[in-house]
Order: structure tokens, then sequence, then C-alpha cells
């Protein structure tokens, strides 16, 4: 049955593959890579690809995914054209259930030098970026919402907040808004009455939401001002500083996520593959990543380089980081799927 | 040999050869046809056929019932289903009463200015959506052009709420919309003999009634075929309510694409697919026999 | 107001029309100048004329969908100029029919009944009969688009009759009908006329049908009515040469006035009418010459003379070319029959043409304008 369904996907999906036609382009060179586009894949070329590639006399070749889906139709049709996809590390449980990542050697890269949780047998962090509250430093001066008790309070702070549109984070939020401590919010959001009691807190922010569905948008709604405060990525709300927005991020209490690479099963060249993320994990490119995006890598390694202005930015620094806490991918593994269906009903639903 | 033919002969005479030619014709029609038949199969029938088999297979690879059995006991899809057919409805009912309007107004417009027109009717078709949407971004958020203007001016102090809810996504989508609503209907309208207004209030009738007995009912297929049109495309719309709707307007195409992302079988957003197009196509045929009936109505 | 009574019973009102100093102007295109027409009540008026000649604004102004620039327009008594379209309560046939297709035959014909509020049974009643009347008995359920060009002309006639006007206007209403069928509706029209005794206003470019239809013609051109009468005075004494050449055939010859006589070169011509001036143009119609005796003149008849260039063949007559001495074509149409079937001179003889004095007619070269 399972072999008949992906038979059918095959057809489904065989025709979009052919259209994109890598294949050819695929042959041609030692290894394809696949980031999400935009700013980041543009860092990630010129801070790690492109001179790991000269390292390894390797030739290589990029496309651009928003969506792990997009891989897992390449191996269920049986026609990869890719070796390294990116991928959110809370997706990484579900692309492993569903079959489609090759695992990785256990020496690809010395697990110590990275943030705890940045690295699995299927993935290693390519990525840091952190959920942060930021506000409007002309509406609030520097004595914005000081945690997310504060971030809840509409009399204190009113104004509209800008949130992101699903439940990851904004679950964690709740939970710590509600007076759980940041060591306790997991074990909180894993009792079926604690998922709910976080949703009923999100819920109460909701005439004063405006809920983003994607990085643009949220730095969009910084820069034109829609907002006073924002639960939202920290790169993409220093794009908005940068900008022009006055804006503040407060790290306390940031939630810290990975983003990583791994490799494709079936791919066309997985040795190849397993190398090239070798190479490109390493301290001497990833170092050079802050010089063209305002995120890091999660092999902290790379901070030894950095001066005091691009430690400020970046959430892997060690003053930043020690407020912060790393998402719980096997929480989000096990409850995502019914939290995003629980969270879209709460918005729905009057 | 005789050198007249006989009868049965003169009436067999080139019968194969001219029916070899006809034969001929109607192939090269036919193949015609085959590259339209071809895309239809592989870019609807197929896909469709494999979301169908798909929606039924479960999240362990086997046969199952349980994405249909998720989208009738989880909540939220009965509420994204509603959402979307409400606003598709709404939208619709907007676009119908803005676009007829404006579709008279440009089909009674002198020649050249015609051309014009419907040039600035025609002119956001050729802008991506995106850009339209975040363009009305610019003029409706709270310290959009709108409100600031009306701000500036004194006229009010609190920005009025144009984005980030409905009302935005229904803007937004009814300027989107718009287009498709007001082409049919402009040629249906356009197809109309001015005479038959002439001869209505030659025969009585006021500009009013020569509108309501003759103009409208003749204006009445491209008006449904476009209400139709703008309907369906409404079902299945994304980026625009999820830019202007600010969140709360959750429509079925944002649900498949989470659930895509969420499930690592494909039948969890085949099912949500297959329901959306069925309850899509139960619509177009009730649509289509309403309309047939008042159409039959009309000819008492 | 006249009342009449036609043969078999059905009673027609009707009104007589009069238009005065009625303007019209596009732009620098002038429609209608100074339009003065009376059309009498029962009257059968065909406005007849070229394209832009004005002949369909004036109609389009009687039915109040061209507002003209001045003037008056009076059905019997009352002054209809500022009235719309839908107030006027005239019945019109319009080119192509103008039949509304959403609707059956009955709800077509029905339909100014219906505006008019009368009872059901009334209006079923009236259409009833006027479809007996244009001979479609049974046709009430019929959609428009099953009809044939003939009985959609019926269809057009009864929904203009049903309601009573008292006005009937044509706008070209047979155009669209073939040969055959043309000239059969021509006649059923006319007998309808006849019949209904409605004031009538037919506008069409085609002569033949002006002359078979109408009562009188008024013939339009530029915006101005060139002549209005009967159509056998029209045919017979045209007052200018664009009648003449537009109404039936016709050779013209330019003639010249010197002391009070007629000259075609330096032949003298006896003219019935003179109305040309010092220089005008003889009209020839095909019909009316003869071929004639050089030897046994008559002295009641003027001669021509040339040489025989082509002979057509039409079917009831015979269309011959003769090339004048002074260089000129003229066309002469010779009816057949046993005696004359076959005595034609051989192409290239020489010719011998004569016209009554009572035809020979000369008129002022209008063509130019």
């Amino acid at each position: 049955m399972r072999l008949l369904s992906r038979h059918l996907a095959a057809m489904l999906f065989s025709a979009a593959v052919m259209a994109a036609n890598a294949i050819a382009t695929a042959q041609a060179a030692d290894v394809v890579i696949v980031q999400n586009g935009g700013v980041t894949q543009e860092a990630h070329r010129k801070a790690m690809w492109e001179p790991a590639a000269k390292a390894l006399g390797f030739t290589f070749d990029e496309d651009t995914s928003q969506s792990w889906t997009e891989g897992k139709a390449q191996v269920d049709s049986g026609a990869v054209t890719w070796d390294i996809v990116s991928l959110n590390m809370g997706e990484v449980q579900l692309a492993v259930k569903a079959d489609v990542l090759t695992k990785l050697p256990s020496d690809i890269v010395d697990r110590s030098d990275f943030l705890p949780g940045s690295v699995n047998d299927y993935c290693v962090g390519n990525t840091v970026f952190s959920t942060n509250i930021a506000y409007n430093t002309k509406k609030f001066g520097d004595a914005g919402p000081a945690d997310f008790a504060e971030f809840w309070d509409v009399k204190k702070f009113p104004g509209k907040r800008a949130m992101y549109k699903s439940p990851r984070g904004n679950m964690e939020a709740a939970a710590l808004a509600l007076g759980h401590p940041r060591s306790e919010i997991y074990k909180f959001l894993s009792t079926e009455e604690g998922r709910k009691a976080a949703l009923d807190k999100i819920a109460e922010l909701k005439p004063y939401a405006v809920w983003f569905d994607s990085g643009a948008q949220s730095t969009q709604l910084v820069k034109d001002g829609e907002v006073d405060m924002i639960y939202g990525w920290n790169g993409r709300i220093i794009a908005a500083i940068d900008a022009g927005a006055p804006f503040k991020i407060n790290y306390k209490d940031g939630l810290l996520d990975v983003d990583c690479y791994a490799v494709l099963k079936d791919a066309p060249h997985v040795d190849n593959a397993i190398k090239f993320v070798k190479e490109i994990s390493k301290a001497q490119y990833v170092k050079d990543m802050p010089k063209y995006v305002a995120y890091g890598s999660p092999n902290l390694k790379a901070n030894e380089s950095y001066d005091e202005k691009t430690l400020a930015r970046l959430t892997t620094s060690p003053q930043n980081v020690k407020e912060e806490y790393m998402s719980d991918f096997a929480f989000w593994g096990q409850y995502g799927t019914i939290l995003s269906e629980a969270f879209d009903h709460m918005l729905a639903s009057n | 040999m005789s050198a007249s033919l006989t009868s049965l002969q003169a009436r067999r005479l080139n019968h194969e050869a001219l029916r070899r030619a006809a034969r001929r014709e109607r192939r090269g029609l036919e193949a015609l046809l085959l590259p339209g038949i071809a895309l239809l199969v592989c870019a609807v029938l197929l896909p469709i056929g494999v979301m169908f088999y798909l929606s039924f297979i479960g999240e362990d690879g086997s046969f199952s019932l349980e994405n249909y059995l998720r989208l009738w006991t989880t909540p939220v899809y009965g509420e994204v289903f509603k959402i979307t057919f409400r606003i598709s409805f709404f939208t619709t009912i907007i676009v119908a009463a803005v676009g007829y309007p404006l579709a008279f107004v440009l089909v009674h417009l002198p020649g050249r200015l015609q051309n014009w027109a419907l040039l600035f009717v025609l002119l956001p078709f050729w802008t991506p959506v995106l850009v339209r949407t975040y363009a009305w971004l610019v003029l409706l958020q709270d310290h959009g052009l709108i409100n600031d203007g009306l701000i500036s001016l004194g006229l009010i102090s609190e920005p009025f709420e144009l984005s980030h809810n409905v009302t935005g996504a229904l803007i937004g989508m009814v300027q989107i919309m718009l287009p498709f609503l007001v082409l049919p209907l402009f040629s249906s309208m356009k197809a109309i003999d001015q005479n038959l207004i002439a001869a209505a209030s030659n025969l009585g009738a006021t500009p009013a009634r020569a509108f309501r007995d003759v103009f409208f009912p003749l204006s009445l297929p491209g008006f449904l075929a476009g209400i139709l049109m703008v309907f369906v495309l409404c079902l299945g719309f994304y980026v625009t309510p999820a830019v202007l709707g600010g969140g709360s307007v959750i429509m079925a195409a944002m649900r498949i694409d989470a659930t895509v992302r969420l499930y690592t079988s494909w039948g969890a957003a085949s099912s949500l697919g297959i329901v959306l197009l069925m309850i899509t196509v139960l619509l177009i045929l009730v649509a289509t026999y309403v309309g047939r009936r008042a159409g039959q109505g009309l000819f008492r | 107001m006249e009342l009449r009574v036609g043969k078999d019973g059905v009673r027609g009102k009707s009104l007589p029309i009069t238009t005065r100093s009625l303007n019209k102007a596009y732009g620098a295109f002038v429609a209608l100048k100074d339009i003065d027409l009376d059309i009498k009540s029962g009257e059968f008026m065909t406005l007849l004329g070229p394209s832009g000649s004005g002949k369909t604004t004036l109609l389009m102004v009687l039915a109040g969908f061209v507002r003209p620039d001045s003037g008056s327009v009076k059905f019997g008594d009352e002054e209809v100029i500022a009235k719309a379209p839908h107030e006027r309560g005239i019945g019109m046939m319009f080119q192509n029919y103008a039949l509304f297709p959403h609707m059956s035959v009955f709800a077509n014909i029905a339909y100014p009944l219906k505006i008019r509020k009368w009872p059901k049974a009334k209006i079923a009643t009236a259409v009833d009969e006027v479809l007996a009347t244009v001979q479609l008995t049974g046709y009430q359920s019929r959609r428009i688009s099953q009809l044939s060009g003939g009985q959609k002309q019926r269809v057009a006639l009864a929904r203009a009759i049903v309601f009573k006007p008292q006005i009937l206007l044509m706008d070209e209403p047979l155009s669209a009908l073939d040969k055959n069928l043309r000239e059969t509706m021509q006649v059923e029209l006319r007998a309808m006329h006849e019949r209904l005794g409605l004031t009538t206003v037919l506008v069409t470019h085609d002569q033949r049908e002006a002359l078979t239809m109408s009562d009188r013609v008024a013939v339009l051109r530029n915006g101005e009515i060139a002549q209005i009468d009967s159509p056998a005075a029209l045919y017979n004494a045209p007052r200018t040469a664009f009648i003449a050449e537009f109404i039936g055939e016709s050779s013209l010859l330019s003639v010249s006035l010197r002391d009070g006589a007629c000259f075609y070169r330096d032949q003298p011509i006896d003219v019935a009418d003179n109305t040309g001036g010092a220089s005008g143009l003889l009209i020839l119609r095909p019909e009316k010459l003869e071929f004639d005796n050089a030897q046994r003149r008559r002295p009641d008849r003027n001669y021509f003379f040339g040489s025989l260039e082509r002979v057509l063949f039409q079917g009831e007559s015979s269309l011959a070319f003769v090339r004048l001495a002074g260089g000129e074509l003229v066309t002469v149409r010779r009816h057949l029959n046993e005696a004359n079937h076959e005595d034609f001179p051989a192409v290239g003889s020489p010719i011998v043409l004569s016209l009554h004095k009572n035809e020979s007619r000369v008129v002022r070269d209008d063509r130019g304008q």
C-alpha cells in the first residue's frame, strides 16, 4: 500500500519536478543545496557555500524552497534532484517519520561546539534565530514590556501586538505569561489542561493582535509602525530597526530555534552532500554569516571572532543567549499538528 | 465496358473518395482537440484522481478514513470552511453590487473612452496579486494613506480599522475579483442589441422598465457566469486574506498549506482539497440548475 | 382625426404627422435641414434616400430616439417634440426585427399590452387576434430563435400594431429578408396598411420598395427633402437629375437652351417640360426609348442616332447599349415577346432611337452637389 501510494505521488509530482528540471544541472554539479531564498540564502552562499566549495574543489548548484514538503515530494516521487535541504529543527521529527532524510555520520561535527539541541542524527544546525518581544521606543521609551506577563498586560501597555499566526512560540509565551518559569514551560504544556490554559491565554490577546504569516510581513508591520510591540523573529525585527523603525528587542525569555541542513534520502550525491555539510558547518566559514544577515550559526566557536557590535545583534551572543531557552523540538514533533488545528480554531471562532 | 455508367454505379461515383475526404477532415479537427484533452487529463483529471486516492491513505500508509473523520471531528475544519464560504459569499455579493453598475456604465461609454476605461479595469490584472495586496496595505493600514490623510485633516482622531480584519480582506479581494465579474458581464452586455431597448421604450416601457424587462434578463447569463467565477476563485484565495485579514480570516487554502506541512502523509491535505472541491462542484451544479430554471422562467 | 373601418372590420384610428423646421446636426455634419413634412392621416409615406441622406434620422426623430436641435413634430394637433419614446404611443418595426430573444412570441406581442396594464384575458384575446391577422395562429409559445425570417417579420408587425397605435413607423423592416420573401412581404404590408388604415412612415434605401408600397415618397438628400410626390409622379416627372438617377434607370444627355429652344448638340429637341435652365439634362428612360426607322419619322418624337454596342439578355427583357454619335452611351430596354424575340440588329449596326415628346423632360443637373 505504501509503495502504491508512493507511485501515485510520483505521478502527481513528477510533472512539476520535470518542469523545474534541475536534473540536467544536478548531474553537472557535485552537490545541490537548497535554502529558503532571499537574504538568508545569499548570506549562506557568500559566507559558507562558495569558500567551502572552493576548499573542497566542488561545484555546487542551488535552488530555493519554502517548505520541507517539497523535498518530501521529491523523495516520494523517486525523482530526487536535491541533495541538501534546509529545514526547521521542529520539522525534522516529521521528516524522519516520513522517511525522507539520510542518517548522518556521528562525527560530522563536534556536537560540543554547538548550541545544545542544534545537532542530531539527521540534521546539523545552520542558523539560530529567536522569537523575542520588541517594542516601540517612541511610545514606551526603554520601559517596554519586560516579560510576558507585561506583554499580556493591555492596560499597562496598550496598543497592537504583532504575533506569529502559529502556536509555535505563542504557546510558550502564554505559559510564561501564566507564571511558569522557563524550565517548566514544556512540562506545563505537556498536560491537556496546560495546553488549554495557554490557548485561552492567547485568546485574551485576540482583540489586540495582528497575526503575521511570514517574516516579510512582520518586518513590514514593525517598519510601518502598524504595531506597538511584536513577539517575532529577531532577524526580521533587526531588519526593520535597520530600516529606521524605533524598536528595541528584549531578549529576556526569548525562544531559541534552529534551522538545519539535512540530506535527502536517495539524493543523487549523498557522499558529497555529507562532505559539504561537514565543511560548511565549520566555524571558519559560519563566522562570516553576520556580515550579511542578522543571524548567527549555532556553532558557538564562531562567537570568539565577533566584536561588541556584532555580538549585540546576535541572539547567540553570550549575554543574549543566557536569558533565552531552546525550543523543545520533541514537544513540537508530538503536539505540533493538533496544536496548529486548535490554534486556528481558537482564531477562527468568536 | 459500356461508356455510360449504370444508375447504381453512378450513385457510387467517387463515393469512397468523398467519404475518405470527409473522414480526413474530421480527423484533422479531432487532432486539434488532442493537446487540450491531454492537458486536461494530465493537469486536471489525473491529479484530482491521485488526490482522491491519497485522501484515503492514513498516516501509517494504509487505507483509512481517518483523514475524513478528522475533518469531521476536529472543530477547526468546520470553522475554516464556514469562514471560507462566508468571506467568498460576501466578496461575491459586493463584487456583483459594484461590478454590475460598473459594467453598465462601461458598455454605454462612447468607443474611445470605453477602450481607455476597459484598460483601467484590466490594469490590475497585469499586476501580481501580492503587489496589489501590499499596495492596499499602504492605503488601508492604521498609519496608511487613508487614515493618515483623514487624521491630518482633523476628520477623525483614531484610525479606522480598515486592515488586519475582515474589512481589509474584503476590500482587497473585491478589488482583485472585480475584473473577473466585469469582463464576462461587459461582453454579455455588449452583445445586447441596443435596438431591443429602443423597441421596449417604443412599446411604452419607461427606461427603468426596459432595463428590468429586457436589458437585465439579457445580461443575466454573463452576470451569473461572472458571479460563479468570482465565488469559486474566492474559495481558493490565500495571499490577500492572509495579508489584509490579519490572522482572523483563515481560508481553506491556508489550512491546506498548514496541513501539508504538519502531516507526514499527503492524505490529510488531500482530503481537505477533495472536500473543498466537492462542495464547490455541488455549488456549481446547484447554481447552474437554479440559473437554468430562472432562465426558463424568462421564456414564459 | 380620421376614422376608418377596414373591410374585414378591423377599426383603425390614425393621426396626421406634421413636422416644421426640423434641424439636427452632428458636429459639422448636418443630418436634417429645415424639414417640413405633412403626412396625411392614413397615408403610407416612404422616406427614401441614399445612406447619410437623413431619412433614418428623420424617422428616429418621429419615434423620439433622436432629439433634434430645433423644430416641431405634431401628431394630430399634439406637439410631441419633447416627449420621450415611451410616451409617444406609436408602433414601430425595427431593422432586424428587434424581437426580445428571451421572450416567447406571445410574450413579445403581449409586452406593450402588459405595460398598458391590460387584463390578462383581454391580452390573450388581442394576441390571438393579431396573430391571426399576420397569419401566425398557433405560434404563441414559440421561441423567437425557432422562427424563420418571414415569421419574425410578422411577429414584429404584430407587436407593433397590437396596442392599436395610430401611427406606424418602419425602419428598413425588410432589408434582412431575401428577395422573394421581401417582395411577398411588401405586398402583404401594403395590404395590411390598407386594411388597418394606419398612418405609416417607412424608411428604405430600396427605390423599388418605395415605389411598390407608398402613397407618397419623400426623397431625401443631404438632410433635405429633394422631392416629395406619388410614386408615378416621381418616376415620370423627376424634378432633378439626382431624382431621375435615383428612381429607376435613366441615361442623361446634356442639352442647351438657345433662343427659347432646346438643343442636343445642334439638334433641336421638343420637350414637354424644362426645369433645367440654360443647360440641363434630358432624361432618357430605357423602356421609353424605341428602336425606330429614320425613313418614317413621326412628328411627335425626338430622334437620336448611334450604333449598337452590346445586348444583355435579362429574361423578360433585353438591355441594349447604344453609343450615340456624340459619344454618350444610352441604354434601351426592350421587352421580349414572340414578335421581336430575335430581331436585334447585329452589334455595330447603326441604330435610330426615338422618344415621345411628352416623355422628353429636361431637368437641372444637381448630381455633383
